[in-house]
């Protein structure tokens, strides 16, 4: 299994990513499952996704003990938590959240063996691990073995769970202690502390490290990479910004063709479309949904009980729900659902559709439903 | 130490019904249903037993036990029943709260500190509570363990997980006071009898055991046990069931310093030193008031206050 997993705050500004992340990994067919973990503080709403499992976690941007505001401590923080509540067993994509899908990744990796982009800001030294001594000889102070190679890779990267559990919480740590003991240099926080402490967890776990091409830019002419960073503002072909991610409003109108040809032009393409789409309604309508793996399903005297993986109690199904339950067979979308079941029942034209997307909601959020775009 | 034997069960339950279980002889479901037959409880407790290697279970109640039968014999010594008293107030059995962190450290850490603890023989005095009372302890222990510098890789890392253990444990993230540190060497015959680690002077709130010895392990036993334990109107004490945890190295286990505890005996045939069963025991102490200035750790990290991201946070939420 591949678990797709990218971590932002709760804020608003980080939904329409989140969706544009969301479609993206629905259209590319990405096998998995999606998870989006949310660092909330009390009182935050929890975002809802369609395809995506949103997970709460904890605040660490501030710093919860040194007040540095750092939104990868946020990232660190939730996936040491997500893994230590979870303990799934699989390959793991680690994605930033201004990624998109150009195709799926199917590929899976072991224990021990990490698949990541190149770290294209890399810059050895003659210090610590190779780090310049300039900036990280306070490094001797904190690792047992700086003669450690680094793993010049960062995201998106695949790693195995069981890897990702046993570096996450050393990253955490590691952020923290280059950032504050780097605050007061010339040039403030290390701000590529994030990278720098991952690669150093990583070495001192002895997790091996290939690089591969996952990722990349806005500013590529051609790749072969399945995922798109748009970190970076699309350049036109002048080399002046046509778009910038920054700025973007989530609905604003979006002209492709303003774009470089290449791979930013391709984005906006992608947002288009996802412009377009969204403008149409709630989504539904192309999705289709799919009975998840291990729902078992009964009949005790003519009603219908779902066993949910997960779950400790059964689900009973009402005549109503074992109905629309039995044509979710992974084919039908849920336009075709609406169709099918007002002629079986005689009813009018779109007088069930407000029920029907009720329950399969509630299918959906109690674990029996997956919905995949059609 | 005789092997623990497997015990072959064949429970008749009310109806007619019949399970068969295969569980370890030191099994506190075993305990519990010879217990729920020979002494019938006022309060009916709900019995589950792993099946198909732990991927099933079959739950029944206690009041549902006819007979049972096993195969070999047993004969249980079936002590005082934990909630047989007779009393006005309301008696509550509960399971103990922990977690446990394999590959806590590093590899490279654990060596280190492994190295430190080989190196470190004459320093290590006798272990004592409160006073040395060799009934209760029997263990080796460097007190000022706390100011190494070694103490620090599993501190500043303990800190790093507290938040996420507090709300594992559904307690708020407190201020900190101080991080207490111990290492300890369990030899030959070595143990700590059931106690719990707080005291009305002494605010240790968490409680965790870094487990560290050299490969092959050159011991056995040594496990940690943690008590059910029986609050009857407020009074606390440990039930005779436990959940027992493995003295693995580079493992470390928390749990809230109010739960009952218990360091089994160590057998060291070698009764070598470099053989024995090493743990770092870390505290963490709740402080009286906030202490903005305080550092902990390596340092960095001023945890004399909760941060405010956790102040007043409803501490169990479920995700959409």
């Amino acid at each position: 299994v591949i678990y797709t997993v990218f971590c932002t705050s709760a804020g608003a500004e980080a939904q329409w990513q989140s969706e544009l992340l969301e479609y993206s990994w629905g259209r590319a067919r990405q096998p998995g499952e999606l998870v989006r973990l949310v660092a909330s503080r009390p009182g935050d709403t929890l975002p809802r996704h369609r395809l995506a499992r949103v997970v709460e976690t904890l605040c660490w941007s501030p710093h919860p003990y040194t007040g540095d505001a750092y939104p990868p401590y946020n990232k660190a923080a939730a996936l040491l938590e997500w893994q230590f509540a979870e303990q799934i067993d699989g390959t793991v994509l680690l994605l930033e959240p201004q990624c998109v899908f150009r195709s799926s990744v199917t590929a899976e990796v072991g224990r021990g063996q990490v698949a990541g982009t190149a770290w294209a800001d890399w810059s050895p030294g003659d210090g610590p691990f190779g780090l310049p001594s300039s900036h990280f000889a306070f490094l001797e102070r904190f690792c047992v073995d700086r003669t450690l190679e680094l793993p010049a890779v960062t995201m998106p990267l695949l790693i195995h769970s069981c890897d990702l559990r046993r570096l996450a919480a050393r990253w955490l740590e590691l952020m923290g202690i280059l950032r504050a003991e780097s605050a007061n240099s010339p040039t403030g926080p290390l701000a590529n502390a994030d990278e720098v402490a991952y690669a150093i967890a990583a070495a001192e776990n002895g997790i091996r490290h290939d690089v591969a091409e996952f990722g990349v830019a806005t500013d590529a002419a051609q790749s072969v990479a399945p995922v798109l960073d748009y970190r970076r503002p699309v350049l036109s072909a002048l080399g002046e910004i046509a778009w910038d991610p920054a700025t973007y409003r989530n609905g604003d109108s979006v002209h492709a063709e303003r774009a470089a040809p290449g791979v930013g032009r391709e984005l906006l393409t992608l947002l288009a479309e996802f412009v377009a789409r969204s403008e149409q309604g709630p989504g539904l309508a192309f999705l289709r949904p799919c009975r998840r793996k291990g729902v078992r399903e009964g009949k005790i005297l003519g009603s219908l009980f779902l066993d949910i993986p997960g779950r400790a109690d059964t689900v009973s199904l009402n005549s109503s729900g074992a109905a629309i339950w039995e044509v979710c067979d992974g084919d039908r979308t849920l336009a075709e659902i609406n169709r099918d079941l007002e002629a079986r029942f005689g009813m009018p034209s779109g007088s069930l559709r407000v029920d029907i997307e009720a329950v399969i909601g509630r299918l959906e959020r109690i674990g029996a439903l997956r919905l995949e775009p059609a | 130490m005789a092997e623990l034997r497997e015990i072959q069960l064949r429970i008749r339950l009310t109806g007619g019904h019949e399970q068969a279980v295969t569980l370890r002889e030191d099994a506190p479901e075993l305990l519990a249903m010879f217990t729920a037959l020979s002494t019938p409880l006022p309060e009916d407790h709900l019995i589950q037993l792993p099946l198909d290697g732990g991927r099933a279970a079959c739950s029944f109640r206690t009041s549902q036990i006819v007979a049972i039968v096993s195969e070999p014999p047993v004969v249980t010594v079936l002590r005082k029943t934990p909630v047989a008293e007779k009393s006005a107030h309301v008696t509550r059995v509960r399971r103990p709260r922990f977690t446990i962190i394999d590959d806590f450290l590093g590899p490279q850490e654990h060596r280190e500190l492994l190295a430190f603890a080989l190196a470190s023989e004459e320093q290590f005095k006798a272990g004592s509570v409160t006073s040395y009372d060799p009934d209760q302890r029997q263990n080796l222990v460097i007190l000022g363990f706390g100011e190494s510098v070694h103490s620090r890789l599993i501190q500043n890392r303990l800190l790093v997980w507290f938040p996420l253990l507090a709300k594992t444990f559904a307690m708020p993230v407190f201020p900190l006071a101080v991080v207490e540190s111990q290492l300890t060497a369990a030899g030959e015959g070595h143990y700590f009898k059931v106690h719990n680690d707080d005291a009305p002077n002494c605010p240790r709130v968490l409680s965790s055991v870094y487990y560290l010895h050299r490969a092959p392990r050159g011991f056995a036993g040594g496990e940690l046990r943690l008590y059910d334990s029986i609050d009857t109107g407020g009074v606390r004490r440990p039930a005779e069931t436990f959940t027992a945890v493995e003295p693995v190295a580079n493992r470390l286990v928390v749990f809230p310093s109010e739960e009952f505890h218990e360091a089994m005996p160590v057998r060291c045939p070698s009764r070598e030193f470099a053989d024995n069963r090493f743990a770092v025991t870390t505290w963490l102490h709740r402080a009286a008031s906030p202490d903005p200035a305080a550092t902990f750790g390596w340092g960095h990290f001023r945890c004399g206050v909760a941060a405010p991201q956790f102040a007043g946070r409803p501490h169990v939420r479920d995700a959409a």
